[in-house]
């Protein structure tokens, strides 16, 4: 029996937000989502990985720092077909990037967890201000967030585990921070089902389907992913923490869109998967903005990085080969930041310019003094590539009035409420690998 | 009025050719040579108090000591600004002007311009230190630098910071800086992708570096018997770090008699590395440099060791200390009639 469309068009309802408040009932009306706040720490504090959990909603301009952050979505929520939300976290893995999703636009949720004995503390200081000099280097600045401040338990802050390397956590720390997303995810759902019956402001249709307009460039995006979930489990091979890199593959675009990608772990917070970046992916969406006008955008390849010389040239040589299969004329190449993934990223650049495809790649920069090239690798294929900032730039953060989020800094001496300086890394996002920001690094 | 000194070559200041490369500076009041030109374009009350010129073999030889004698010369006319050159892409010329304005923007504490080419070796060198303005490439561009070297000097004379390095026609310091741009990065790619596509020029936002990858050099041929050695830039050194080599932005390098080890034992040698995860290395010296295996091919009889470790810091090191540390040893392990080197990386 064949009764399907055999088509993939994902149709995103957005709701404006202009306010979020406390109140008695959750619901939205006229742009202004009302929480009722101990109904929504009720239901996130149900799972027994969390002693408590709290909620509080900022606006850009206020007097805020939000520390130890984990992650950031938008408030979603599967209206056709329903119950697909965040496929494989909060429900079993389930075809997305089709239908009909609702947004909440305008507003993230923002999770935050004091780290554990368990877990790497390396790289997890993650912090952004809402207001004063820094507030312009974070996307989440600019948002209304309801931030969900998810506290351990006893237990588990007394453990005397240790991580086992600067990637991986104990299996307790690991669930920790897995029970701190999925209250953030749920928070997310929570807040989008008060769209539900609602006629959105706007809606805008994802739609790959083949160029109306011939002989457009064909473009395909190879995506570096960091260490995201993918339908619930972590992206098989993705990240240098040993095992082995799992081949490229390809993806429809709709399914980054939706929720299919989750952020996985607590990389360094300027380059952090967060998911509210990927569900607004700046690059899926400008190439979608631009398809059958000026582009003809043939979809998405996922690659990660090998930690062998031979897994990179297996993973490089198949990242290629895909991306030409799909008939691409020009590719979009992210790095997803770090040492091991630069060389996979400059690999497959080469590999498609000596094919005969043009490539541009965004990429962060990591000079910690201005002298330094800041590259990690380079090959001379890599000709046009746009900057998505230096993160070892130093930076002033003002003085808050307010903490969320904990007490002490990680890895910063000193009250968090303080003026201090410290490396962009800190702020979440703000180099991030989409090139959604603005920052970019220049020579002078 | 500004009080202007400049700085000349043997040749612009009319004193020889390369017959006078080798002489030592000397000073003559008001302007000489291509400083006549120069004075033309000063504005206002600004002159030319007093020349030093220079020999382009002295200075290339003379290191900082010949450097020294400029300056000694140049503040004698208690300068507001120098001027050097322009030396348009020449090398030893170029070089000079750079050193002299950067040491009289050090030790005099007045502001000092040159102009150079973009490529030479002065600009490479002294870029990020001394405003440079972007020259020809020979002594054709002449009177267009001195018209453009005269308004730096009239203006840096009465004490104003200059602009952007597009604005000034000059070189950029080669530094690199966040700013922000109108259109978000993915946009920015889009368009840069699509202006590549079309053929046309487009600017990277992150030039490469200008280094070449270092080629390895064939093979030794298999059962020929060599010298083999041991290189680290894991800050490998004797436990206690008794030359306090830095964990971070070493600037030289160390060599220790590793001649009569079998390997090295815990609590024997240490990584310094800042950058890394040291607790292995520490532990069992042999897994970051690896002399109990070289010794035991020695051993053998497929290859003689040399008596020393060469051992620096690679964390944080600069390209330009790197690439000197790099030929300093390799020069070192010829002399030593080394064929071989393991370098461990980190």
């Amino acid at each position: 029996m064949n009764s399907g469309p055999r088509r993939q068009i994902l149709d995103v309802g957005a709701f404006e937000v202009s306010d979020v408040r406390a109140g008695t009932e959750t619901a939205l009306a006229d742009g202004i989502l009302t929480i009722n706040i101990e109904e929504l720490e009720k239901h996130l504090s149900a799972d027994p990985e969390l002693a408590a959990v709290s909620v509080e909603i900022i606006r850009p301009g206020e007097s805020v720092r939000v520390i130890n952050a984990i992650d950031a979505v938008e408030p979603r929520i599967k209206v056709d077909p329903p119950g697909a939300d965040f496929s494989g976290l909060l429900t079993a893995p389930q075809l997305v990037g089709t239908g009909t999703t609702h947004a909440l636009k305008g507003v993230a949720v923002v999770e935050t967890a004091l780290p554990v004995p368990g877990e790497p503390r390396y790289w997890r200081e993650a912090i952004f201000d809402m207001a004063g000099s820094a507030a312009g280097y974070s996307p989440l600045s600019e948002l209304i967030n309801v931030v969900v401040s998810c506290e351990p338990t006893t237990a588990l802050l007394e453990s005397e585990d240790r991580p086992t390397n600067v990637f991986q956590g104990t299996p307790e720390a690991v669930e920790y921070n897995k029970a701190v997303r999925l209250a953030g995810l749920k928070a997310a759902r929570y807040l989008a089902e008060t769209t539900l019956g609602k006629k959105p402001d706007r809606v805008d249709t994802y739609d790959l389907a083949p160029s109306p307009v011939n002989g457009l460039p064909a473009v395909v995006y190879l995506y570096q992913l960091a260490i995201p979930f993918l339908h619930g489990e972590i992206a098989p091979g993705a990240g240098a923490i040993g095992g082995t890199a799992h081949l490229p593959t390809p993806i429809h675009p709709n399914e980054l869109l939706d929720g299919a990608l989750v952020c996985g772990w607590n990389a360094i917070a300027c380059m952090r998967e967060l998911t509210y970046t990927v569900q607004n992916h700046a690059i899926v969406e400008d190439l979608y903005a631009r398809h059958g006008e000026d582009i003809d955008f043939r979809g998405v390849v996922l690659f990660t990085n090998g930690d062998t010389r031979a897994a990179k040239a297996r993973l490089a040589n198949h990242a290629a080969n895909l991306a030409i299969m799909m008939g691409a004329e020009g590719a979009l190449i992210n790095y997803a930041g770090g040492g091991h993934p630069a060389v996979d990223a400059m690999m497959i650049c080469r590999n498609l310019e000596r094919r005969g495809v043009t490539t541009t790649m965004l990429s962060m920069e990591m000079a910690a003094n201005p002298g330094e090239s800041g590259f990690v690798h380079f090959v001379p294929e890599a000709d046009a590539i746009v900057s998505t900032g230096n993160y070892e730039e130093t930076v002033l953060l003002e003085p808050v009035e307010r903490v969320i989020g904990g007490d002490e800094l990680i890895r910063i001496k000193g009250n968090p409420s303080g003026a201090f300086e410290a490396p962009l890394a800190i702020v979440m996002a703000s180099t991030h690998q989409f090139g959604g920001t603005h920052i970019r690094g220049e020579e002078y | 009025m500004a009080r202007v000194v400049h700085y000349l070559n043997q040749f612009f200041g009319g004193l020889g050719g390369e017959d006078q490369a080798g002489m030592g500076p000397v000073s003559e009041p008001g302007p000489v040579g291509s400083g006549r030109g120069l004075t033309r374009f000063l504005e206002g009350e600004n002159r030319i108090v007093g020349t030093v010129i220079g020999g382009d073999n002295y200075m290339a030889q003379g290191g900082s000591r010949a450097v020294d004698e400029v300056i000694g010369l140049i503040s004698r006319f208690d300068p507001d600004v120098v001027v050097a050159g322009p030396a348009f892409g020449s090398g030893r010329y170029g070089l000079a002007c750079g050193a002299v304005c950067a040491a009289v923007i050090e030790h005099i504490g007045v502001p000092a311009v040159t102009g150079l080419h973009a490529d030479s070796p002065g600009a490479e060198e002294y870029r990020a230190w001394v405003p440079i303005l972007a020259t020809a490439e020979t002594a054709a561009g002449m009177t267009t630098a001195l018209e453009r070297l005269a308004h730096l000097a009239s203006r840096l004379g009465r004490g104003e910071a200059l602009g952007s390095a597009a604005e000034e026609s000059a070189l950029t310091k080669g530094l690199r800086r966040n700013t922000f741009e109108d259109l978000r990065g993915s946009t920015r790619a889009i368009e840069m992708l699509l202006t590549k596509m079309r053929g046309e020029s487009f600017a990277t936002e992150w030039p490469l570096p200008s280094y070449e990858p270092a080629e390895a050099s064939e093979p030794i041929a298999s059962g020929a018997s060599f010298r083999l050695a041991l290189v680290t830039e894991a800050g490998m050194v004797p436990a206690g770090n008794p030359d306090r080599l830095p964990s971070g932005w070493a600037t030289d390098w160390l060599s220790y008699p590793i001649h009569g080890r079998e390997g090295f034992a815990e609590g024997e040698f240490e990584s310094v590395h800042g950058g890394i995860d040291t607790s292995f290395a520490n532990q069992d010296p042999d897994r970051q440099v690896p002399l109990d295996a070289a010794r035991s091919m020695e051993q053998e009889g497929r290859l003689s060791l040399h008596p020393e470790l060469l051992s620096t810091t690679g964390n944080m090191g600069t390209l330009r200390d790197m690439t000197r540390i790099g030929a300093e040893m390799g020069r070192a392990l010829i002399a030593d009639g080394v064929q071989a080197a393991i370098v461990g990386s980190t």
